[in-house]
């Protein structure tokens, strides 16, 4: 036996209710009843695996903060009065808040189930779409009304189309008229048009819109302009341009969003949000070119203006060059005169300057000279003195020296006059002893001493032999 | 200077001698003393006179020399 009580099995037993009593025995013994949680429990999983779509009307709207009560009522004004309760959660709340008006014809999405408080049957709602032109209508207004709330259709929030376009982000099918009259119209003005193909109406169209928006903004930011354009239809099969979730993608788009949705009366939800809208494929493209049109009309003029006032500028240029060239000499030869003179100023001042020198020089020179004639006169007078001195010198060194001369004759003279061998000539002699003594007496002498007489010429040995004393 | 000095000392001397010799009481051994230093006297005078003169002589040529070549030196210069 399974310890873990499968649902279905109690589910089983739940039929088999007034089945046998060996049955009854081992449900006695199993647990033959449910508590009234584990009843709804296992009734709500069961509802919950159908997924249901129904149509009908609203009515009795009980809103809350964050959810709402209401109750769908059979639309078929044939058929018998019926009613089912519906609940929708803060999951969805915010998105259809719009669409839950009494009287609205919708159709709801969602799972049925018991709610356990109440234990009345009722329809989780997940989703809700209105039905037929009148719902339709009626939750364009709503929708309307809950963005213009919002602030997206407020012309200060809408980004400034370019005004030069030249690569444009196009999202729309590739079928249909929509985008052959708008490369028709756009016209050979070599525009870059990158087309993302997209469903316009049907199950896929809200996703595939979105995302082709999605698209151009992350990996093409540097298109200048979305076009978003679809030809006419039904209000139904213009839904997708009803849509929330599109008018937020348009809403969030950082790339402008420019509209042409159905036909000249048709203005969708993706019109009021988009930057401009245009009633058609057509007049956007037109749109388009006029403005490429008026760009190379604006070029023309101002080429023509450019080329004028360059004409203008260069005469008035030329004017003024040769008005400049004139100036130029007139200044020229002032400039040349101005210097000229100051020239000839400061070569006479330079030469007075010079002139003051040498004279100066003059004077000094004069002066030296004058110096110089003074010094050459004294050195004269020196040489002179010097001579003089010289000639004393000289005479009187030389005088000096006869005066000499002379005393040494004299003293010459006198001293052979004196010469006391001169007195010889006169016949006297000197005689002296062996001694070498001058003999002046005789008894210096004794008989037999050898004496030396000496003569005027000549000289005598002898002996003593008498001695007379006088 | 020396040399004059002792010239004119050895002219003093020479002069004294004479004078000595003049004198009546010298003997002849005395005189003839003096007289000897006399003559070597005189012959030393002499010498030393010529020798002076000599130098004399020779500055006073250089010396002319030396004024003659001023001489011509200034004229040269006057030129």
């Amino acid at each position: 036996m399974n310890k873990e009580k499968n649902p279905l099995d109690d589910w089983n037993l739940f039929n088999q209710e007034n089945d046998s009593t060996e049955t009854s025995e081992i449900s006695a013994v199993k647990k033959d009843y449910f508590t009234v949680t584990e009843f709804l429990d296992i009734v709500n999983i069961e509802l919950s695996k159908i997924s249901c779509r129904v149509l009908g009307e609203i009515s009795d709207v009980n809103l809350r903060d964050r959810y709402c009560f209401f109750v769908l009522k059979e639309s078929n004004p044939d058929a018998e009065s019926a009613v089912v309760e519906c609940f929708i959660g803060w999951r969805s709340f915010d998105a259809y808040r719009h669409l839950l008006q009494d009287g609205m014809q919708v159709i709801v999405s969602g799972f049925p189930g018991i709610y356990k408080k109440s234990g009345r049957f009722r329809i989780e709602v997940t989703k809700i779409e209105p039905f037929g032109e009148g719902a339709l209508k009626q939750a364009f207004e709503a929708l309307k009304k809950k963005l213009e709330e919002k602030g997206y259709f407020a012309p200060e929030r809408k980004k400034p189309i370019p005004e030069v376009i030249q690569k444009i982000g196009l999202i729309t099918s590739p079928a249909g008229a929509a985008i052959k009259d708008f490369m028709k119209n756009l016209g050979q003005y070599g525009f870059e048009v990158y087309h993302v193909a997209v469903f316009v109406e049907g199950d896929y169209a809200v996703d595939s819109i979105i995302s082709a928006i999605k698209y151009f903004n992350r990996n093409m930011p540097e298109i200048d302009v979305l076009v978003l354009i679809r030809g006419g239809g039904s209000l139904e099969s213009l839904k997708a341009f009803n849509d929330e979730d599109v008018a937020n993608a348009i809403f969030d788009s950082k790339l402008p969003v420019i509209t042409g949705i159905g036909h000249e009366r048709d203005i969708t939800i993706a019109d009021l949000v988009a930057d401009k809208s245009l009633s058609t494929p057509t007049a956007v493209a037109s749109f388009i070119r006029t403005q490429r049109e008026q760009i190379i009309q604006k070029l023309e003029l101002v080429e023509e203006q450019l080329i004028t006032l360059t004409g203008t500028i260069f005469d008035e240029l030329k004017d003024s060059i040769e008005l400049l060239i004139q100036d130029v000499f007139t200044g020229f030869s002032t400039i040349i005169q101005k210097y000229s003179f100051s020239i000839r100023h400061c070569a006479e001042r330079m030469h007075g300057c010079l002139k003051r020198v040498f004279d100066s020089f003059k004077t000094i020179e004069k002066k030296f000279m004058n110096k110089l004639s003074e010094w050459h006169i004294s050195i004269k007078d020196i040489e002179n003195r010097i001579s003089i001195l010289e000639h004393q010198a000289i005479h009187s060194f030389g005088s000096e020296i006869e005066n000499i001369k002379k005393r040494i004759e004299i003293a010459q003279a006198q001293l052979y006059s004196l010469n006391p061998e001169a007195i010889l000539s006169k016949g006297y002699s000197i005689v002296y002893d062996k001694e070498n003594r001058v003999i002046k007496n005789s008894k210096q002498v004794s008989k037999k001493d050898i004496i030396r007489i000496k003569l005027y010429k000549g000289k005598i040995t002898s002996i003593v032999e008498d001695i007379q004393d006088s | 200077m020396k040399e004059k000095e002792r010239l004119k000392t050895a002219l003093q001397r020479l002069e004294k001698i004479v004078e000595e010799l003049n004198r009546k009481d010298i003997d002849v051994e005395q005189g003839l003393e003096k007289f000897r230093e006399g003559v070597e006297l005189i012959k030393f005078c002499r010498s030393q006179l010529q020798k002076a003169e000599n130098e004399f002589i020779q500055l006073k040529n250089e010396l002319e020399q030396q004024y003659q070549e001023d001489e011509s030196e200034t004229d040269q210069q006057g030129e």
